[in-house]
């Protein structure tokens, strides 16, 4: 296992490509080369030696390169992008679309997130452990595929539209979501552990959103159809009562939406259905 | 800053204009026009080994507007894909398949094209395509008014006032700084406002007591008697439909009685689109050879060939009835627009697959076209962009064009049964250098009546593009390859005298010209017109009349093209 650490030197004021920045990438590369390689800051090219002081050494394999970015990098965009291998450690905020389009390996990041986190993901693994912005796991703007396999836990709080357009994958947030999450879905699992600001799964044609917290009320085009004891994400399995609702029939939708009994009394009424 | 004098030496010239076949000649420039000699201290660009030809004139492009720009609304993903950094000449930009305005600017003048015209702008959306073009850096411009469906029209000729309606497009080409007579579809996006399809030229329209065929006829005659450049630009009904090339031979046919010696009366563009043979989609099959028998036989017709390049690109047109269907068809995203008392549109994302049998025979449809067709100045390049694909991709289509090899090398990865019905792979012919010179600069400048555009004689536009081709050392049929990478880089562009691009790379930018037409009529009649139209403004529209038209301090560099019409 080799290291390569970054850690920012300077305040970066205008928004910063790091998409080169992958253990892939850096792959059969000397840390002189990757102090000289150049990105944009907005319209301007600078190497990343003005920006970082960079140390360590790059080994043979991908999956043994680990690249530790040290810094406020919340002005930084696409750091892990289409990585395939080895593991990158954010420590400091991290910027917009953190591991977009990944398909392997792992990224760490030890403080918040931007938006657009693992957009498009096709495998690998993420880990936040403060707030993430809106549209985790999402399609980016215009396409319809989003996440599309791998995991990703927000130990925080995430923002709205987390796995827009999501077809297959995990994500799991330990805090609360804003509004809409699952939106557009069409497969997958994301997993709520905290409230939900509401309108979750619009639109949803397939997939799984569980909420193990309070959220007011499901969106009016769910149907009611039972309640379960508990559900699974992947082998894991989650306990609950939840009602279970299906959906979004607007879309003519099969998805599935799990909200915890206890957390929600507000929905109780619907038990009467259970009745008939 | 533009060069005083300038002089391109010992190309190998190709003026198809002037019957210059690969000679090796000097050119020589002085304020932006070609000129018989330059001085001593004229700039001196060498083009020993290299071809040279008259800048590029792309006859049918959408590069501006309000369809467009709604184009650009829906795919953010289309911009993300390719972003153009600035440069120390040019500014930043974004866009594969619809450009942002300076780069489609920035991306024609790379190729060495220098004349692009719009070719579908609603007249009440005029000023918004203006604002674009204008915001369009080095090539000159022009753009066709959407006349197919306008009430109007199909009012006055309904009732046959030719000389009336003759009027009115005289007047909207005036209001609109418009070039050319546009139709799509006609009358059929006005019946799909009823929920009805249109079948035939027959149909009648509802609420008009016209058919499409009364509305081609008409205007036809309408651009006889405004002594207009350029023929009516048509884009026939029942495009994107199986068996429709029996509607574009029978539209073509429509006007033959009206045919002038001097030069065709109808142009037929992205005719791929509507050189569908067979029944269904599962019978799909080219009515090329069909369509190039008949334009063949009758020199009243040209077109434009709309060639699809397997890929992803954004479908748009005015066409609002065909891009509903493409929508329903594909499942892919769409946005429609309808435009009061004149025209819609509609936008529709979509990918040419190389293993989709209709899009193989769509590929191979618009190359039977082009080699079908024997007379080049009666047929010329476009992908009808971004419709069958960006205008980035016109190297690729020369190098099908030329090279039996190239057009082999993608036949034999296309879908199987599509290749099987296609007569493509058994066509030997290969375009010359000259023929290229021609359906890409020469026949369109004179289909479009430039007369300073698409040649290379004394007093012509200084607009010239440099391709590092050696004729006597490249094979066009060994070697594809160079020709896209000559064409998609033009060792250098010049543009009315000042070099705007170098080795791919734009070295110098400008503003060119607005062109449109203004064909006079008599007052008297153009007083009666006024007169007739104004409370139907008040009652067709929602704009008031006196904010209808453009004034010609609008245009940032206008070029007004005078025309004494017969009435």
């Amino acid at each position: 296992m080799s290291k390569v650490i970054l850690t920012l030197k300077r305040h970066i004021s205008a928004p910063v490509h790091l998409d080169t920045l992958t253990p892939d990438r850096v792959l059969g590369r000397k840390v002189t080369e990757l102090a000289n390689e150049e990105v944009w800051e907005g319209n301007r090219r600078i190497k990343i030696k003005t920006l970082f002081n960079i140390e360590g050494n790059i080994a043979d394999k991908p999956d043994d390169i680990k690249l530790e970015i040290i810094g406020d990098l919340s002005r930084t965009r696409s750091i892990g992008y289409k990585m395939t291998a080895g593991t990158l450690n954010i420590r400091g905020t991290g910027g917009l679309y953190i591991g977009e389009s990944m398909s392997g390996g792992n990224i760490i990041v030890e403080g918040d997130a931007g938006s657009w986190l693992g957009s498009n993901m096709r495998g690998g693994t993420i880990e936040v452990s403060g707030r993430t912005g809106d549209f985790v796991g999402a399609a980016s703007r215009g396409t319809t595929k989003g996440m599309m396999g791998g995991t990703i836990t927000l130990k925080g709080d995430a923002g709205n539209q987390v796995g827009a357009w999501m077809n297959s994958g995990t994500i799991r947030i330990l805090g609360n979501s804003e509004m809409t999450p699952g939106i557009h879905m069409t497969g997958g699992t994301i997993h709520i552990s905290g409230d939900c600001s509401g309108r979750a799964g619009a639109q949803m044609k397939g997939g799984k959103i569980i909420i193990s917290g309070n959220m007011q009320a499901p969106l009016p085009s769910f149907s009611f159809e039972e309640i379960r004891e508990q559900t699974r994400i992947e082998k894991e399995s989650v306990r609950g009562p939840f009602y279970v609702f299906s959906g979004d029939n607007n879309e003519d939708g099969n998805g599935k939406l799990f909200i915890n009994v206890e957390r929600n009394s507000q929905l109780r009424w619907y038990e009467k259905f259970l009745e008939v | 800053m533009m060069e005083k004098e300038l002089a391109v030496i010992n190309g190998l010239v190709f003026d198809p204009l002037n019957r210059i076949d690969g000679e090796k000649l000097d050119l020589f420039i002085r304020g932006g026009k070609i000129v018989e000699s330059v001085g001593k201290k004229a700039r001196i660009i060498n083009a020993s080994g290299k071809t040279v030809m008259p800048g590029g004139v792309d006859i049918h492009s959408h590069i501006a507007g309000s369809k467009v720009n709604s184009g650009r609304l829906l795919r953010p993903e289309d911009h993300r894909k390719d972003v153009e950094p600035k440069t120390r000449h040019t500014y930043s930009g974004v866009g594969y398949s619809i450009p942002s305005t300076r780069t489609t600017g920035y991306r024609y003048t790379k190729m060495g094209y220098t004349t692009v015209f719009e070719p579908a702008t609603p007249p009440l959306k005029a000023r918004h395509t203006h604002e674009e073009l204008d915001a369009t850096p080095i090539i000159d411009k022009g753009c066709f008014p959407l006349l197919g469906n306008n009430w109007f029209i199909m009012e006055f000729l309904s009732s046959g006032r030719v000389k009336e309606c003759a009027a009115y497009v005289a007047w909207m080409l005036k209001a609109t700084k418009g070039y050319a007579i546009k139709i799509v579809d006609p009358g059929g996006v006005e019946i799909w406002g009823w929920g009805k399809f249109l079948k035939g030229l027959d149909d009648p329209i509802t609420n008009f007591n016209i058919t499409p065929r009364e509305i081609v006829r008409g205007l036809c005659k309408v651009n006889k008697i405004l002594n207009l450049p350029h023929a009516i630009h048509v884009h026939t009904n029942n495009l994107g439909s199986p068996g429709n090339y029996r509607t574009t031979i029978e539209t073509m046919d429509a006007v033959r009685d009206l045919a002038d010696e001097k030069k065709p009366v109808i142009h037929i563009t992205h005719v791929q689109f509507t050189g569908f043979s067979g029944s269904s989609w599962l019978n799909l099959g080219s009515g090329a050879p069909e369509i190039a028998d008949y334009v063949n036989k009758h020199s009243h017709v040209s077109v434009d060939l709309g060639q699809v390049i397997f890929g992803d690109t954004t479908t748009m047109t005015a066409d609002g009835p065909f891009q509903y269907f493409l929508h329903k068809m594909s499942g892919n995203k769409w946005t429609n627009g309808d435009v009061e008392v004149e025209t819609g549109s509609g936008i529709v994302p979509f990918r040419y697959r190389r293993s989709n049998y209709v899009n193989a025979v769509q590929w191979g449809i618009g190359l039977e076209l082009a080699l079908l067709v024997k007379d080049p100045w009666r047929i010329f390049m476009t992908t009808d962009h971004p419709n069958g694909g960006p205008f980035t991709s016109y190297p690729k289509v020369i190098a099908w064009l030329m090279s039996k090899k190239a057009r082999e090398r993608t036949l034999s990865k296309i879908n199987k049964t599509a290749k099987k019905r296609l007569d493509l792979p058994s066509i030997e012919r290969e375009y010359t250098l000259g023929e290229i010179s021609t359906i890409t600069r020469a026949a369109p400048a004179e289909s479009l009546g430039l007369k300073n555009k698409g040649h290379l004689g004394l007093g012509a536009d200084a607009d010239i593009a440099i391709y590092d081709i050696d004729p006597s050392r490249t094979d066009p049929e060994q070697s594809p390859g160079v020709l896209r990478r000559a064409f998609k880089e033009a060792s250098y562009t010049i543009k009315t005298g000042k070099i705007v691009s170098k080795e791919g790379q734009i070295a110098g930018t400008s503003y060119g010209e607005t062109f449109y037409v203004e064909s006079i009529v008599s007052p008297s009649l153009e007083a009666d017109l006024l007169k007739e139209i104004t409370p139907k403004f008040k009652d067709y529209y929602t704009i008031e009349m006196d904010n209808y038209p453009i004034a010609e301090s609008f245009l940032k560099n206008p070029s007004r093209i005078p025309c004494k019409a017969e009435v």
